[in-house]
């Protein structure tokens, strides 16, 4: 007998690398197939990724020049804050002075005055500026005068000096009452009427990046 | 490499009593490759050949003249257990014979309906092992092994042999007169007889009578059918075409036909003498261009590599299906990826100009002691409460002048103030949402009044001058006397003149 009977063994050894090459090519397959997902996954994310970064960018550079512009704007006017001390905190040393010194200037009666204590509140930035770098907050405290005058003339120089005085200074009510009718009495330098105004006094603060107040 | 189908490296493979002979096709022209005696030498030059010439697979033809017929009626089983059942047959007909075939021929029509079975092997195969033996050391897929007899069979009806239902074929081939019945398109009995010793002898008259043996035989056992005289057809190279004409003999046959080999093969066709185009050359170089012998006598064993192969490609071909399958569920994750690489490249690019321009303005940004937005902030709130700031001696000066226009009117209290609406909790609140409104209220009195009538209309005359003050709406907060018939009035109607006292409101819109 010139052949042997097939060997299943033999046969199998004979295919061996070609039974290798079905789960190979097996794993090739779905190997490729997860790498592509793996990949396309990657590229879109870097897609995204390089996307949002151009917005950010995009919307970095028209923020940087608006804040350019906001700077050219404003830079010199906000200096001129700084230096009336519009940042610093209240000096009512610097109040009574500054009244006692008008008082002085235009010989006026005594003048009552009364400060209140202070009350804060913070400011909302406009619009598209959702993460602001720093807050600010306006501070107002209320001051009160009480002033005697001889005349109207008396309150007009009175205000005109306090309120030019580089603070920020909001009128909010001035009373002017006659005290004396008596025309006898209106020759003579006393008190003939009374005026009592009412001021905010407002001064700005840099509050910590927390906005805790 | 895989061979699938491959026609150009076709090779038929003929073992007979002059050792192997490999035949091909070359430029259309049937072509003996080459030869190889039935020796060791022979063997050996074989296995070189077939090694230099990459010989992967062949089909066998073994022309022995030891190939044995048996034609046997047996009882017809079912298809399922005709395998085994014919097995069993063959073993007891050819007992431990390597080349065996049992063909079933068809079913008698009468009695049992017993199938008729052609058993055939080639029962001395000593050469034919070693060729054997040493095409499978070399790996070599063997598609299948046939002989001669089986082969001009298929070849017959391609030349219209068959017309009659049963016949014999003779062909002359150089070892020997080999006669074929052939009935119904398929071979019934088939043997080799040798040629006259004699050169000289008359070879048609050979064949006649070598042929009226066997009609003797098959007679004998049965196995012709037809009563009538059967027809022979002749292939041959050598014999003229009228060479049976005047032969006595062929009053036995209803019909003597010869078929000279050379006119039925056209000469550019084989490249080798005209003399040995034999039916069995012509058998080949049909199987050669025409798709192949039906295997006959290989045993499993002998087509392993066929086999083999065959499985070798259904596997690669599984690997190419699998890794298509693969490549076509990734193409569109590949296009994505692909799309997505583009669209990063071009943001990329896009890009670059606006990081430059970025990092332009970052550098040359000036440094400022607060961020921009908190500097616009403070500035725009400074001019907004600035605004606000009125001077109350402006609004009081121009009340002294409507005053001054009214000598009967005398005001002992002005109340100047900012007033915030209802919204607002405090004025202060007000100021900084830029809402806050200016508002007097004025106490006098009317002097010198002689009449109520008149006080009322000085009254009204001085509240008329008072709203011609840009933005004024005067509003009165207590009246002499009382108009309206919702109002309870008492008043002491005397003679003399009289004061009467009224305080108003005056509220400027900006």
């Amino acid at each position: 007998m010139a052949v042997r009977r097939r060997n299943l063994r033999e046969d199998l050894a004979w295919l061996k690398w070609w039974l290798v090459a079905l789960p190979v090519s097996l794993v090739i397959a779905i190997g490729g197939y997860r790498g592509g997902l793996y990949f396309r996954g990657e590229m879109s994310r870097l897609e995204i990724n390089s996307r949002s970064n151009f917005d950010a960018i995009l919307q970095e550079v028209a923020q940087i020049e608006e804040s350019e512009q906001i700077i050219v704007d404003n830079i010199d006017r906000f200096n001129s804050l700084v230096e009336k001390h519009l940042l610093d905190a209240e000096d009512r040393i610097s109040l009574l002075e500054d009244i006692r010194r008008i008082r002085e200037n235009f010989g006026l009666f005594p003048i009552d005055v009364g400060i209140r204590e202070q009350t804060s509140h913070m400011l909302d930035y406009e619009g598209g500026v959702e993460f602001p770098e720093e807050f600010i907050s306006i501070r107002s405290s209320l001051v009160t005068v009480g002033l005697p005058l001889l005349h109207e003339e008396d309150l007009s120089r009175f205000l005109d000096a306090f309120l030019n005085a580089e603070r920020l200074m909001v009128t909010t009510s001035c009373t002017i009452t006659v005290t004396s009718l008596d025309p006898v009495m209106a020759l003579e330098l006393v008190p003939h009427q009374m005026a009592r105004c009412g001021f905010i006094w407002y001064t700005f603060a840099r509050e910590p990046q927390s906005g805790n107040i | 490499m895989l061979g699938f189908g491959s026609s150009s490296g076709k090779r038929i493979v003929l073992i007979n009593f002059e050792g192997l002979t490999v035949y091909g096709l070359d430029n259309d022209r049937l072509m003996k490759l080459a030869v190889f005696i039935d020796d060791d030498a022979g063997y050996q030059k074989f296995r070189t050949y077939i090694a230099d010439e990459s010989l992967k697979n062949i089909s066998l033809v073994i022309d022995s003249p030891a190939e044995d017929f048996v034609v046997e009626k047996v009882v017809h089983v079912s298809a399922y257990d005709r395998k085994s059942f014919l097995n069993r047959k063959l073993e007891q007909n050819f007992r431990n014979m390597e080349f065996r075939s049992a063909k079933v021929l068809g079913r008698e029509k009468v009695g049992r309906r017993d199938d008729r079975v052609l058993f055939s092997a080639i029962t001395q195969t000593k050469n034919i092992d070693t060729w054997l033996r040493v095409l499978l050391d070399s790996q070599v897929s063997i598609k299948g092994i046939t002989s001669p007899a089986f082969a001009i069979c298929k070849f017959s009806k391609k030349f219209g042999f068959g017309k009659s239902e049963e016949f014999f074929l003779v062909n002359w081939q150089r070892n020997g007169i080999r006669q074929s019945l052939i009935s119904g398109n398929q071979l019934m009995f088939s043997r080799l007889t040798p040629l006259p010793i004699d050169p000289e002898a008359d070879l048609a008259k050979a064949i006649l009578d070598a042929t009226l043996q066997s009609v003797g035989y098959l007679e004998r056992i049965g196995l012709l059918q037809n009563t009538n005289a059967p027809e022979l057809r002749v292939v041959s190279p050598v014999l003229e075409e009228d060479a049976f004409l005047d032969q006595p003999a062929s009053e036995n046959f209803s019909a003597v036909i010869h078929h000279n080999s050379t006119d039925l093969m056209p000469i550019e066709k084989y490249d080798g003498p005209q003399n040995e185009i034999t039916a069995i050359l012509l058998c080949l170089d049909w199987s050669m261009r025409s798709g192949g012998f039906e295997n006959v006598y290989a045993s499993p064993g002998a087509m392993r590599y066929t086999k083999l192969r065959m499985q070798r490609n259904l596997i690669a071909l599984g690997c190419l299906l699998v890794l298509f399958i693969g490549g076509m569920v990734s193409a569109p994750v590949l296009t994505d990826t692909l799309q997505s690489q583009s669209n990063y490249r071009a943001i990329t690019a896009d890009m670059q100009p606006v990081q430059q321009q970025y990092d332009e303005l970052t550098a040359q940004f000036p440094a400022t002691p607060i961020p921009s937005e908190a500097m616009a902030l403070v500035v725009n709130n400074y001019d907004l409460i600035g605004d606000q700031n009125h001077y109350p001696m402006e609004l009081l000066s121009e009340i002294s002048q409507v005053v001054a226009q009214h000598p009967t009117i005398n005001l002992s209290s002005i109340v100047w103030k900012l007033i915030a609406d209802e919204q607002f909790s405090d004025i202060n609140t007000a100021i900084l949402a830029n809402n806050a409104t200016i508002e007097l209220e004025l106490y006098g009195a009317q002097l010198g009044s002689n009449g109520y009538e008149n006080s009322d209309s000085r009254l009204r005359a001085f509240m008329d001058s008072l709203s011609t003050i840009e933005g004024a709406t005067v509003t009165a907060i207590r009246l002499p006397v009382e108009t309206g018939p919702n109002a309870s009035v008492t008043a002491v109607v005397g003679g003399g003149e009289f004061d009467s006292e009224f305080s108003l409101s005056l509220r400027i819109e900006t």
